[in-house]
């Protein structure tokens, strides 16, 4: 067997996954088989056990990658900010300039929707949603009105959890519609909505 | 063929839905198959395609019924209340006052959701679901219009753009409600005062 070296099993692995992401957001994860997925990707049979050993596995680690690939840069843009306000607007605006979504994110969002759902009669599934979402999304936004509040940018009897799902819950539902929808405004929605979060929590 | 009445007609119809809905609620909407529905509903495969001839039909229909006898509800309120303001919190209150774990409501909104997706793969599908958000975006729209003749509501507020918003909220606490943590109604009502206070001429 010829050394394969780390980075080429990398590009292999988010190779099968992306695909697999294609394959779910055209027909949905339980209609895809394993057959599909093989086919799609153009490797072996073979090629896709050495990475996953199951469509559920590709499922969840495509999951997983999906939403660390939505929060990331949005992490990285706001280390660079310096005032909490400021941040709390660049959350807001990252969503605001996906427009229009490329098929990719599209596609990503579909997915993350599908598996959101699909989650709510299989408690597995649920269980590794509730941690990415808690973990990365929820906790991203927490975390920022935690310091504003600390730092006397915001309003002091502004209720941190309350208003980081009033984020989250928000921004989810626009980009929803703006897959179904996109004719709709759904940027000056998305704008005006960080107006009215911005005039509530500041001081 | 027997004459059948039109009451008949609409029992029958109701037993196909009812059936239908508990099918897509158990495997998902995409999963469930018309074969499924038959077997569920203890009727003949020719039978419930004399009513029905897909499983979209079924779901739109359940769907419409649902909107439609909204509808009849809201509008049975509006004629009570006097004030735009009083409307728009009626209609945020509807939404207020379901249970947010009632098994039988999160499966409605699943499904629901479940179509939606299902629908970008059909251009005739999302017509259908396009149609149905603009009587519901209408709705609120012609209340924000209203509220503004009546300076109630501020003048320069781009009413289409609010009514959408308005559904957009109700979208975002209804999909987060699949996660068992999710403050339902605290999220809502934070929601409906900064949505109230920004409409309201000051």
């Amino acid at each position: 067997m010829p050394i394969v070296s780390e980075e080429h099993k990398r590009q292999r692995r988010n190779h099968i996954l992306l695909s697999a992401q294609h394959c779910f957001a055209k027909k949905g994860y339980h209609i895809t088989s394993m057959d599909q997925l093989v086919q799609h990707s153009g490797l072996s049979r073979g090629a896709i056990y050495n990475y996953f050993k199951s469509k559920e596995e590709i499922y969840l680690e495509l999951m997983k990658g999906i939403v660390t690939r939505e929060i990331e840069p949005i992490e990285s843009q706001i280390k660079t900010l310096p005032t909490n306000l400021e941040k709390i607007a660049y959350l807001f605006d990252h969503y605001y300039q996906l427009e229009p979504m490329c098929e990719e994110q599209k596609e990503a969002f579909f997915v993350q929707l599908d598996f959101q759902l699909s989650a709510s009669r299989n408690p597995d599934m649920m269980t590794l949603l509730d941690e990415l979402h808690k973990n990365m999304k929820f906790e991203l936004v927490k975390s920022i009105l935690q310091e504003g509040k600390e730092a006397g940018e915001l309003k002091l009897n502004i209720h941190i959890d309350i208003y980081t799902h009033m984020f989250w819950s928000f921004i989810d539902a626009a980009n929803m519609q703006r897959i179904l929808f996109p004719e709709l405004p759904y940027q000056s929605i998305i704008r005006d909505q960080k107006q009215s979060f911005l005039t509530k929590i500041t001081k | 063929m027997p004459i059948v009445s039109e009451e008949y007609k609409e029992e029958k119809k109701e037993q196909i839905l009812d059936s239908a809905f508990e099918c897509f609620a158990k495997k998902g909407f995409q999963t469930a198959t018309m074969d499924d529905i038959v077997a569920h509903c203890g009727m003949s495969k020719g039978a419930i395609y004399n009513y029905f001839s897909s499983k979209e039909e079924i779901y739109l229909d359940l769907l419409t019924r649902a909107t439609d006898k909204n509808f009849v509800q809201y509008h049975k309120h509006f004629a009570k209340h006097r004030t735009a303001s009083s409307k728009i919190d009626y209609l945020f209150n509807a939404y207020l006052s379901a249970n947010p774990i009632d098994r039988n409501r999160l499966e409605y909104i699943v499904v629901f959701y479940e179509f939606n997706l299902h629908s970008t793969r059909d251009p005739d599908l999302l017509q259908q679901l396009h149609e149905r958000k603009r009587k519901l975006v209408a709705l609120v729209n012609d209340i924000i219009q209203e509220g503004q003749e009546q300076g109630e509501f501020k003048q320069d507020i781009p009413s289409q753009l609010y009514a959408e918003r308005f559904w957009t909220i109700i979208d975002g606490v209804n999909l987060h409600a699949v996660y068992d943590e999710f403050p339902y109604y605290d999220v809502l009502r934070e929601l409906k005062d900064m949505y109230l206070e920004e409409l309201k001429s000051e």
